[in-house]
């Protein structure tokens, strides 16, 4: 029975997966081999589930290979972490920029250098993401996923109907928020995503803290508490205070990306990709009136983030692993980018080759939904985490968002809280000793 | 009448002596329970609490072991003491509200009336849903910006009501526990129902006749009735407040802020987020050092007594359950004066029921019926602000597109989505096993410990199997993971069900031991008399009698085992083996919004089994609770 249902149901994905096959159908006019008999394994997280197994599909077929793809539903990292340690063989894995240098310290996971071609494949991504991607030594430590960054949007439709123009700066944007509430256009005009999760307070805030000119962190890996570090967490304190932002804006579902496409919102710091989500009929009230604008602040800049696809310490066989990365975090065999163009044309996800963030359909299809002129200069000038390459920092980005949570409600002084972060650092660098 | 008339007791006071020699088929019976629990749960608990002495980096490879360091820590550590004081709130906030309303529910259904039948089922369904869909249904349900209840609340025309519900921080904290209440009450109500039945009418009717109103009765009769029900539920209820996890995990996360950080969760962060494995296991095992001392506590409250009262005719009441009738003392006699004329009375008596049948009704049946609207509303209605609970137009796309993946466009279906059939038959085939192999196993290991409980290793194994109750699952995941792994069973139905029947034999166990209590010594005697083997007699005597709780038994464990989501998450990895809890989970992580409609249509479905099995059960339900808590 149970196998019956699987093979109906695989039937049935295949039916759907179209498209994504035509490759494999051109592979499969050539004699097949027997695939391995031992399969790849290949654990991801929950975004987008049957794009990466109609993927894993598409790999096999064209490789004459044999994947296992696992999907880690709820909280991604301590799962996998968890397994890792249990001891679980994973072939390839995904990860955040922030898990690179820990998983590489735990030896679950290797660096890629020395592998066929891995020359060529830096040369030719953009130099943040070659960074954001590689261990603290400098070896690249994983082929791109995408390459992402938070983006400041806007609902044009509010802004002119309060009269206001695009925020420049933090009192800008305060005082456009101020007004389109005084004004009824909006109640809770501000919304990013303020969550505990790894992709929603952290992120938000280091885009406002680089966008405010802050380096959070010094070359020592020591926090710095400068005057930008502390605007921005005032300006937090702020928003709430006011009521700019929805009082439930820390429970919000699904990275307040909903909350934002019921049209109640004017701004939101958002993955850039879900600005396509927004503007999107079939998914947002406000389909085709939400604008992207470089991040207000000092200096404009904003957080960008590599995800990346990982390989074992130990992987079942080095030259199928390294096909397998290769064809999901860079071109595959035939010379085309299968994985990363689809990403890109269906969801929006940039990513870290030159060639296809220049390549015409996928700069057609970007400039669908959002400026691309802004959002390249926003690239341009965006930062990535050095700080992430500590093995200790994820223990502190969450504490920092618990703490900073506590500390926007209300909770505590600013200095407190300045106070509790720093020392979260000596605590945690002593730890990692 | 005197006040002061104990009721004389209802059984003889046969006990064996605490000497007598135990038969071999008894140590047999007990046997493959004890083992299945000590190799599947001991071993790891073991681990776990060696880990709880060890400070653990595994990013560095740190190992140091500290012996009792991790403990003598936490009275050090402010954050534990801040979330000591959530989960004491949150604890007794539900013990209070799960005992009450189960009470009220329970005096509700233990009336006759014409529909009783019907309200049992309805009042089952939350308790039958799993945690993970309880956590999704209320988090939609109190979403801010579209969430029902604010939906509600507009469509009746009070949208300056509207709230969002979680953005304060002791009310999210409060309203997690009211989620709680909602979903743990009616276990309570049948524990209590159960007790209720047991209840010899005659007690009642003599007060009524000494002009004991209602109230009085309550107080005199049915409370002191209830006491061994309610030391009963009090431990449970407890242990489960304490325990919670999930709920949280879906809902709030600990936030904001800290606001709904609990001991449950910030042992989690400790163990998994922050990966200090030693110190988490130390915060963890606070809770079961709490559960513990409050058994401890609500045993020497609401246990037996060991001096049982001297009654009037010279002999003495039993000691525990059988000492149940010396607890209750009919109130002193007193000729009730009347405020109103009898027949009024009556009227309002009769309209004050139905108003609280009615109001019983809505509390456990609303939130299910406004997740079925919302399955079968359109995706998009479920994000519109003001947010509605009225839907443009019923459609049961959201069920296709779970069930036949392949009639809807491609992006409308998610693979969580197709991956819910199959889950659906994992969950049921793990259930089916698990609920056969704990009854077979507990009643086995039930009937030895309830004919030898005054034996000292019978009775110490007895406790034992309690204290593993008391252990959060949390500290089991790893050890867990490691020792399947190496028996090569991760990814497997098998590690599920070999997990989920440790966990659900010690609870198995203690029930049809219950029930067996209920049963008379005299009838194994006369089995044995007249040739039958204990087996045999077993076999073909007793089983029959005890039939209720063995059914009952199965049902506990095979919602349990459906309902299961930690153990789930972390020892499967592909649809073969993923239960459905394990792929609501799934949904939640989503970032795309119009999954919601096939998120709620998953739900449903997922709901649909365990409240199949309430409505059709339900009778044996509250006898299987009988066994398990008024005679234990």
């Amino acid at each position: 029975m149970d196998r019956l249902l699987q093979s109906y149901l695989l039937s049935r994905r295949r039916a759907l997966q179209g498209m994504a096959a035509l490759p494999a159908g051109l592979a499969l006019a050539r004699p097949a081999l027997a695939a391995p008999s031992t399969p790849l394994s290949f654990i991801g997280w929950q975004y987008q589930p049957q794009i990466a197994e109609a993927n894993v599909n598409t790999f096999k077929q064209l490789y004459d290979e044999n994947v296992s793809y696992e999907l880690v539903p709820g909280d991604y990292h301590p799962v996998v972490e968890t397994k890792l340690l249990g001891g679980q063989h994973i072939d390839m894995m995904y990860s955040e920029e922030d898990h690179i240098a820990r998983w590489h310290a735990a030896s679950w996971v290797r660096d890629l250098e020395g592998l066929p071609e891995v020359d060529a494949i830096k040369a030719g991504m953009f130099p943040v993401s070659v960074r954001s991607m590689s261990l603290p030594d400098g070896k690249l430590a994983g082929l791109p996923y995408y390459a992402g960054h938070n983006a400041f949007i806007y609902n044009e439709e509010h802004l002119s109907r309060a009269g206001v123009g695009v925020p420049d700066n933090w009192d800008s944007l305060l005082d456009a928020c101020r007004k389109l509430k005084r004004d009824g256009v909006s109640d809770a005009p501000y919304n990013s995503a303020w969550g505990q999760k790894w992709p929603e307070l952290s992120w938000s805030l280091f885009s406002l803290w680089y966008a405010e000119g802050a380096p959070v962190f010094d070359k020592n890996s020591d926090l710095v508490v400068d005057a930008a570090f502390r605007r921005v967490l005032e300006g937090h304190r702020a928003l709430f205070k006011e009521q700019l932002v929805t009082p439930d804006i820390m429970t919000l579902p699904a990275e307040g990306v909903p909350s934002y496409c019921t049209g109640r919102h004017t701004f939101m710091v958002l993955h850039d990709y879900d600005q396509k989500v927004a503007n999107d009929p079939k998914a947002s009230k406000i389909a085709g009136k939400v604008r992207n604008a470089l991040m207000p602040g000092k200096t404009h800049s904003t957080f960008a983030w590599t995800a990346v696809y990982l390989m074992g310490a130990q992987p079942t066989d080095v030259n199928r692993t390294w096909n397998l990365l290769r064809f999901f975090g860079g071109k595959a065999r035939d010379g085309q980018y299968h994985v990363i163009k689809r990403w890109a044309l269906e969801f929006g996800l940039g990513s870290a080759y030159k060639d296809v963030m220049s390549d015409p359909e996928v700069v057609a299809s970007f400039s669908q939904w959002r400026d691309l002129g802004v959002s390249n200069k926003q690239v341009e000038i965006a930062t990535s985490r050095d700080i992430s390459k500590t093995t200790w920092f994820p223990e502190w980005d969450l504490f920092m968002m618990q703490r900073t949570q506590d500390y926007i409600r209300g909770n505590g002084s600013l200095d407190q809280l300045c106070d509790a972060l720093t020392g979260k650092v000596a605590e945690l660098k002593k730890q990692y000793q | 009448m005197s006040g002061t008339t104990h009721v004389p007791a209802l059984r003889p006071p046969v006990r064996e002596r605490v000497t007598e020699r135990v038969p071999g088929f008894f140590y047999a019976a007990v046997a493959p329970t004890l083992l299945a629990v000590l190799l599947v749960v001991g071993v790891p608990l073991g681990y776990s609490l060696f880990l709880s002495l060890n400070r653990i980096n595994p990013i560095t490879h740190r190992w140091l072991f500290v012996g009792f360091g991790n403990y003598a820590a936490l009275p050090g550590n402010a954050e534990l003491w801040a979330a000591l004081g959530r989960t004491a709130y949150f604890a007794a906030l539900s013990v209070a509200g799960t005992t009450a309303l189960g009470m009220v529910f329970a005096l509700l259904l233990n009336a006759r009336f014409v529909g009783r039948g019907v309200l049992r089922s309805v009042v089952l369904v939350p308790w039958a849903m799993a945690s993970v869909s309880v956590g999704v249904l209320w988090s939609f349900l109190f979403a801010g910006d579209f969430g029902g209840v604010n939906g509600v609340l507009n469509d009746l025309g009070f949208p300056s009501l509207a709230t969002p519900w979680l953005g304060d921080g002791f009310r999210a904290l409060n309203l997690v526990a009211l989620v709680h209440v909602w979903n743990q009450a009616p276990l309570r109500a049948l524990m209590l129902l159960a007790g209720l039945q047991s209840m010899p009418a005659s007690l009642h009717k003599a007060a009524m006749l000494d002009g004991a109103g209602p109230v009085r009765r309550f107080v005199a009769i049915t409370l002191p009735w209830l006491k061994p029900n309610l030391l009963f539920i009090s431990i449970i209820a407890t242990i489960n407040a304490l325990m919670a996890f999930d709920v949280l995990w879906i809902m709030t996360r600990g936030g904001p802020g800290s606001a709904t950080t609990v001991l449950a969760w910030l042992g989690y962060l400790t163990a998994f987020q922050f990966f200090k494995f030693g110190e988490g296991a130390a915060i963890l095992y606070v809770l079961t050092l709490l559960s513990f001392v409050l058994a401890i506590l609500y045993f020497a409250v609401l246990g037996p007594r060991r001096a049982a009262p001297v009654r009037a005719d010279g002999l003495t009441a039993l000691p525990g359950g059988q000492g149940r009738h010396g607890m209750a003392a009919l109130p002193p006699f007193r000729p009730r004066t009347r405020l109103l004329p009898r027949p009024v009375a009556r009227v309002l008596a009769q309209g004050g029921f139905w108003a609280v049948a009615l109001l019983v009704f809505l509390w456990s049946a609303l939130p299910v019926a406004a997740l079925l609207l919302m399955s079968l509303t359109p995706a998009s209605d479920l994000i519109r602000t003001p947010a509605s609970m009225v839907p443009s137009t019923i459609t049961l796309d959201n069920f296709v597109s779970v069930l036949l993946p392949g009639r809807v466009a491609a992006q409308a279906s998610s693979v969580q989505a197709q991956r819910v059939p199959l889950s659906l038959l994992n969950s049921f085939a793990v259930g089916a096993v698990v609920a056969a192999v704990s009854v077979v196993l507990g009643t086995l290991a039930g009937y030895a410990f309830a004919r030898h409980d005054k034996t000292p290793a019978f009775k110490l194994s007895l406790w034992a199997l309690l204290l593993t109750r008391m252990t959060p699952g949390l500290t089991l995941v790893l050890p867990f993971f490691i020792g399947f792994r190496a028996a090569g069973l991760i990814d497997t139905r098998t590690a599920l069900m070999v997990s989920y029947c440790s966990f659900l034999l010690p609870l198995s166990t203690w029930m049809m031991r219950s029930y067996f209590e209920g049963v008379p010594r005299s009838l194994d005697r006369a089995a044995l008399i007249d040739g039958c083997s204990r087996l045999k007699a077993l076999w073909k005597i007793l089983l029959p009698v005890v039939r209720p709780g063995i059914v009952a038994t199965a049902i506990f464990c095979f919602l349990a085992s459906w309902n299961e989501f930690l153990f789930a998450l972390i020892l499967t990895s592909t649809p073969r083996a993923q239960t459905i809890p394990v792929i609501l989970a799934g949904f939640l992580s989503q970032a795309q919004f119009y999954t919601y409609g096939p998120l709620f249509a998953a739900t449903v479905l997922s709901v649909a089994p365990p409240v199949a099995v309430a409505f059709l059960f339900q009778r044996y339900l509250v006898q299987g609770a009988l066994s398990g808590s008024v005679k234990g």
